[in-house]
């Protein structure tokens, strides 16, 4: 009996850590080997019980015009391909099937308008989470509100893009890094 | 020493009713007894330190600490699993009769568990659901209870599945059934049988059977997508459940408190039956035609009512089907009130108050035979919570109702004052 325990004691271990094994290797395959893309985004700040405080991401492009709404009502995940229109990513096409010879994220059907034509599929993309130091990310929202009214400031994601796989590799307003420029601001307000 | 009659040792030996010999071997008794039992205190303290420092990492690890770079965060990530699987291993060959070992370094693991898989969707951007979060930390904790025979990581893994299911079910838009709770409510019987089998006088057995009944009640209106009404009577099956496991033998023969599905069965079964004893529930269920076909169709139904009737009579070859509490017929006695309903809703409203009142006396007679205050008045509460129900919905003169009042309050009185004085008589006669 000691000895059943003993092996199922070294698979518990083995599958406790195979799990977040996977997750590390597979984010580090796309983040590098897979294709960047940057998406004009707006965050907000929201937390989790567990993970901490995070913003959410809205982005731009999670939308696309479809000829007949009811093809996609019951589709719960479909298949974005992506193009790089002036160095921001743009949907090229969404398809309920894997894409092949062109960059693709997996993603979720948020909704879909019926009201009138044309009708829009709504996506929700697996990288809307971007995850801060617990006193950077309601500023950060903040921040990232003041740049979206000054129209010389762009917020954007950078996504790392492989086999439909997505690895969100950092948050820019305007080429630097949000946590740079809440640092900032905090070291700023601090010296005050 | 903390035992009264050992502080009245001395006392009984001077008024000679025991000699000082019998004394001696009293003490003997009960300081074998202290020795051999697991202390408590040591338990009870060693799961809230596992607890609190656990709780307490997940919560430093969710600071996300930016002057740390990827690879030194991970490492802090996944040190605490490591910590955890490497004191279980001590604990599992070197220590493995010690109860607040066991138990305190199971909690550990299973909360070091969630961190580690927290920290690495942090460092990643790993979007994920909370209750996926919560069914793979669970799945992945469960052989805790097993390997480590750990009552309190079971204890935990019934509450994050039923947080899991209560995710899935109510708290995410668009709702879904979470059917893997199920499943994942399977994996933690065998232990709850194991305590049954060999520590069902334990105290972790009588929180298993609170938290499981619990549980159970609150997840199971996730098969709200049927219509509000079958919901209703799904939920009778599953309390007539309860008050049936809640008469096995061991269960029924510890008190009363510790007896979780006994009470959440009977509390549940009343509770419904006096929200079905007004008319709108009846009227309802018979003017929607569709109910006949849709309830054919209600498998969540006919399968908890399949259970009810196999554990029924599972306890009746077992008992006796009389000497069964009579609340455990309930969910044959609604069934046959919803096929009443589709002629007459009326007659079904007026059945379920003479049932309901039915019930009510047999709490009270029981509570007689069995000589139990409680019980007895709680019969009486069902009534006086009929009668109250009544006062909203029934066309009756303020007088009547006044009486009825007093009818019940004056039976109070009487009830519990001729129990004093039965047992006083029964103390007396005995003397």
């Amino acid at each position: 009996m000691k000895k059943i325990l003993l092996l199922l004691f070294a698979l518990m271990c083995l599958a406790q850590w195979y799990v977040p094994g996977m997750m590390i290797y597979d984010q580090e395959q796309v983040l590098n080997e897979g294709k960047v893309y940057k998406f004009k985004t707006r965050p907000i700040d929201p937390s989790d019980p567990f993970r901490g405080k995070y913003i959410t991401l809205n982005f731009e492009e999670d939308h696309i015009n479809v000829t007949d709404f009811k093809e996609w009502e019951n589709v719960s995940d479909v298949y974005v391909s992506l193009r790089d229109s002036a160095g921001y990513a743009r949907i090229n096409s969404v398809s309920m099937y894997e894409p092949e010879g062109i960059d693709y994220i997996k993603a979720r059907v948020q909704s879909v308008d019926s009201y009138d034509a044309p009708y829009t599929l709504w996506i929700a993309y697996p990288f809307e989470r971007f995850y801060l130091e617990e006193s950077k990310a309601a500023e950060a929202e903040r921040v990232s509100w003041q740049a979206r009214t000054d129209s010389t400031q762009v917020t954007y994601a950078v996504v790392s893009v492989r086999d439909g796989k997505a690895g969100l590799k950092d948050v820019m307003i305007n080429d630097r890094s949000i946590a740079d420029v809440v640092s900032e601001i905090n070291q700023a307000q601090s010296s005050d | 020493m903390s035992k009264p009659i050992l502080k009245d040792l001395h006392e009984l030996v001077e008024a000679t009713l025991i000699t000082e010999e019998t004394a001696q071997k009293i003490r003997v008794y009960y300081n074998q007894k202290e020795a051999q039992a697991p202390n408590r205190l040591v338990i009870v303290f060693g799961i809230l330190g596992a607890l609190l420092v656990g709780l307490g990492i997940i919560l430093i690890i969710a600071h996300n600490w930016d002057t740390l770079g990827k690879v030194p965060k991970l490492a802090i990530a996944l040190l605490p699993m490591l910590v955890g699987q490497a004191v279980c291993g001590f604990v599992f060959l070197k220590k493995r009769d010690h109860t607040a070992w066991r138990e305190s370094s199971a909690a550990f693991l299973f909360l070091s568990i969630a961190a580690s898989i927290s920290i690495v969707s942090q460092v990643y951007n790993i979007e994920g659901t909370l209750h996926g979060f919560l069914f793979l930390w669970m799945l992945l904790a469960f052989p805790v209870i097993y390997v480590m025979q750990s009552s309190f990581a079971s204890l935990l893994y019934i509450l994050g599945i039923t947080w899991y299911a209560c995710e899935l079910s109510y708290f995410n838009y668009p709702n879904e059934t979470a059917w893997w709770y199920w499943g994942l409510l399977l994996l933690a019987l065998p232990h709850y049988y194991l305590l049954y089998t060999k520590r069902s006088n334990s105290n972790f057995f009588a929180f298993h059977s609170w938290f499981i009944a619990a549980s159970v009640t609150t997840v199971l209106g996730m098969f709200g997508n049927w219509l509000e009404e079958i919901t209703v009577i799904t939920y009778i099956n599953v309390f007539c459940v309860f008050i049936l496991i809640g008469q096995v033998e061991k269960i029924y023969q510890r008190r009363l408190i510790t007896n979780g599905f006994l009470i959440a069965g009977s509390l549940g079964l009343i509770s419904i039956l006096l929200f079905l004893s007004f008319e709108e529930f009846w009227v309802e269920l018979s003017e929607g035609r569709e109910y006949r076909p849709e309830l054919m169709d209600a498998y969540p139904y006919w399968i908890t009512f399949g259970l009810a009737i196999a554990l029924l009579i599972w306890s009746g070859i077992k008992k006796s089907f009389l000497s069964l509490n009579v609340k455990s017929y309930g969910f044959i006695i609604v069934l046959l009130l919803v096929f009443i309903s589709f002629q007459s809703p009326q007659l079904a409203r007026i059945l379920t108050n003479i049932i309901l009142f039915a019930f009510g006396i047999f709490t009270i007679r029981d509570g007689a035979q069995q000589n139990r205050l409680s019980l007895l008045n709680y019969g009486l509460l069902i009534l006086t919570a009929l009668i109250i129900c009544r006062f909203f919905d029934v066309d009756m003169s303020f007088v009547v109702r006044g009486l009825l009042f007093v009818a019940v309050g004056v039976g109070f009185f009487a009830a519990n004052a001729w129990m004093v004085r039965k047992r006083k008589t029964e103390l007396n006669s005995n003397v």
